[in-house]
């Protein structure tokens, strides 16, 4: 795993829209995320409750360290993660599918995860294509609602990450859900 | 609807700006920014339909379903939804609601409607319905006022009972809304009628669940259909459209698939705009009988392929599609006509579009005979769902609508082509000379007739 100074650089040439700096970050957050997910969820076990945030949060801490202090790695380090975690739910939710269907071929080996996500698969898939949709037609909102749904950030973090002004964020993040909602309600 | 990027920073100005306003101007400010333009009226529109109904939509993040299990067949979109409607604010409606309906018990909400919320209810012998909900508010602040109410008494004033359509058993008003009990959809899970006890982990029997789980035999498919083709050809005989054909408004009740959600039912003649679902629409956008059969047939495409439109509406060729009893090079057929782009050339009504399927049958065979233990058949080994939805479409073919004494013929044998036996043959070769034998008979009497006047 490289270093957390390391890391800190990428993410500063991610910022700057660096997309090889983004595909070397990407796959370093997403296997810390599945593996602290792992970890969370037998803490989940034992009663206690998930927060995305908290978690996000974690792998940030783990990466890049307590003391890096600058908010734009924080929010960028976010809108990162909230990448890696729609593939984690993708990829599962196509492995899920997979095996439904008897081909037993899963994309992703998430066998910790397994027993407790039971989300409808087929649901984060057409979530997920939706927004490939949506972001051909507005790239603000698609970012918006992976940070959100994917992230499970709040409107105020998103606002945070994406350099734009609460309302404006507010105002998007209404529009994309009614694209959403008018997209997914019909399948 | 297709996605028009040039046009969307206009319609993405408009929706912002009629969001602004109070609700009674909206429409009238959409309808001055738009002016004649068509597309852009829809496109704003439909947003703002879904806007209004979006609350709660995904505002609970996609991970957090790892944080709460037990329910595993909820799904994303429904799992926000439940989390939203068994809130604090949730209960103090169906506390209010309760108040303005009387003689039903609602329980919980089980689905959402355009401009309503469907609750389960159980009325006072403890008999469980499902009862929408709607807010005369909202069609007035769309504009759409009172569109629901129409196809309501359109639907119950001309339509008969029929086993195919869903059935409505009581309409009620309260203060700024209305409502209307309807047959409820058989349990998901169980796969059983509710009768007793409401299941906790009920989830209505939709056609659209059914799917989820993978595509169906192609016979059952084309069975399904033909029942629901049944139910349509009754709409239709009333004179009356549905608009609004879709896998999530075809619900399996009591033992039967049905057309359900009549919300956009209208007379065949009336011209209405932006109703239907952009998926299931013709891309002409006639919205009469056509469209429906348009629907339906995307409807049995969907069954047979779940959703591989990589040739729609041919039948892909990637797609090992095999069947005893149906000529598949017809059904090919039979879609391209049945969905085709031109309305004139799509089938004009659901009596001409049931026959035409009927056509794609083996003549002769006595169907529908599944034998539904045979494993073999079924759309996918692990998915009880779809041989539920199976056995009871097919149940009820075998003991319904074949009346005739036929015999069960198991899937894994040839369809047996019906031979007569030896004394129905010679019946028939006798009734076949003596029809032949009339002309001549008529031809000698006159002859004769003839001769004696002359002589």
């Amino acid at each position: 795993m490289p270093g957390s100074s390391v890391i800190g650089e990428l993410l500063r040439k991610v910022r700057e829209g660096d997309q090889q700096a983004l595909a070397q970050l990407l796959p370093v957050v997403y296997d810390e995320l599945r593996a602290i997910a792992a970890r969370y969820l037998q803490r989940e076990r034992a009663g206690h409750t998930l927060q995305t945030t908290a978690l996000v949060h974690e792998v940030f801490i783990k990466l890049v360290g307590q003391t890096e202090a600058r908010w734009q790695n924080r929010a960028q380090f976010f809108a990162v993660a909230a990448q890696a975690m729609r593939r984690i739910l993708v990829d599962y939710a196509r492995g899920h599918q997979a095996a439904k269907r008897g081909g037993g071929k899963k994309a992703v080996s998430l066998d910790d995860v397994s027993t407790v996500f039971e989300t409808d698969s087929a649901d984060v898939i057409a979530i997920d294509q939706a927004l490939q949709k949506l972001a051909e037609l507005d790239p603000l909102q698609s970012r918006i609602v992976e940070l959100r749904f994917f992230a499970g950030m709040t409107n105020e973090e998103v606002a945070q990450a994406l350099g734009h002004s609460l309302s404006t964020i507010k105002r998007e993040w209404g529009l994309a859900r009614a694209w959403l909602h008018r997209e997914l309600q019909h399948l | 609807m297709v996605v028009d990027r040039s046009r969307w920073a206009e319609v993405k100005r408009i929706f912002h700006e009629a969001l602004e306003q109070t609700p009674e101007f909206r429409a009238s400010f959409i309808l001055a920014q738009c002016g004649d333009d068509a597309y852009l009226m829809n496109e704003v529109h439909s947003l703002l339909a879904a806007y209004l109904q979006s609350d709660g939509f995904l505002e609970k993040p996609a991970f957090a379903a790892w944080s709460s299990p037990s329910d595993g067949d909820v799904s994303v979109v429904d799992r926000t939804r439940t989390m939203d409607l068994n809130s604090e604010s949730a209960i103090r409606v169906a506390g209010a609601l309760a108040d303005l309906i009387p003689d039903y018990e609602l329980m919980r909400v089980c689905g959402h409607g355009a401009f309503g919320k469907v609750w389960i209810a159980r009325d006072r012998v403890g008999v469980y319905r499902a009862l929408k909900v709607i807010e005369l508010g909202k069609l007035t602040e769309l504009g759409i006022t009172h569109r629901e109410i129409r196809a309501l008494q359109q639907y119950c004033q001309h339509v008969p009972l029929h086993p195919n359509l869903v059935q409505i058993f009581h309409i009620g008003q309260g203060e700024n809304m209305f409502y209307y009990t309807m047959e409820l959809a058989d349990d998901a899970v169980t796969r059983l009628p509710v009768r007793k006890e409401l299941p906790g982990s009920y989830i209505p029997m939709t056609l659209r669940r059914v799917l989820r789980a993978g595509r169906l035999n192609v016979d059952v498919a084309v069975e399904i259909t033909l029942h629901l083709l049944k139910g349509l050809e009754c709409l239709h005989q009333a004179g009356l459209v549905h608009r609004d054909i879709k896998p999530a408004n075809i619900i399996f009740a009591n033992r039967e698939v049905k057309l359900a959600d009549v919300s956009l039912v209208d007379m065949t003649r009336t011209q209405m705009s932006q109703v239907g679902t952009p998926q299931y629409m013709p891309p002409d956008e006639q919205m009469d009988a056509t469209a429906d059969t348009y629907a339906l047939g995307k409807v049995l495409h969907e069954m047979i392929t779940n959703k591989n439109m990589t040739s729609f509406p041919r039948l892909p060729e990637e797609l090992p599609i095999s069947s005893t009893q149906l000529d598949i090079g017809k059904l090919d057929s039979f879609l391209v006509k049945a969905c085709g782009p031109n309305a004139k050339a799509r089938y004009p009504s659901a009596t001409e579009m049931r026959s035409a399927l009927l056509r794609c049958r083996f003549p002769l065979i006595d169907a529908p005979l599944l034998e539904l233990a045979n494993e073999e058949m079924l759309p996918s080994p692990d998915d009880s769902l779809a041989l539920a939805a199976l056995q009871r479409v097919v149940g009820d073919a075998d003991g319904g609508t074949v009346g005739s004494k036929t015999t069960a013929v198991s899937i894994k044998s040839v369809p047996q082509i019906r031979s007569a036996t030896p004394g129905e043959r010679m019946v028939w070769a006798v009734v076949d000379r003596i029809i032949r034998l009339v002309p001549w008979l008529v031809i000698l009497v006159l002859g004769l007739y003839l001769i004696r006047r002359l002589t």
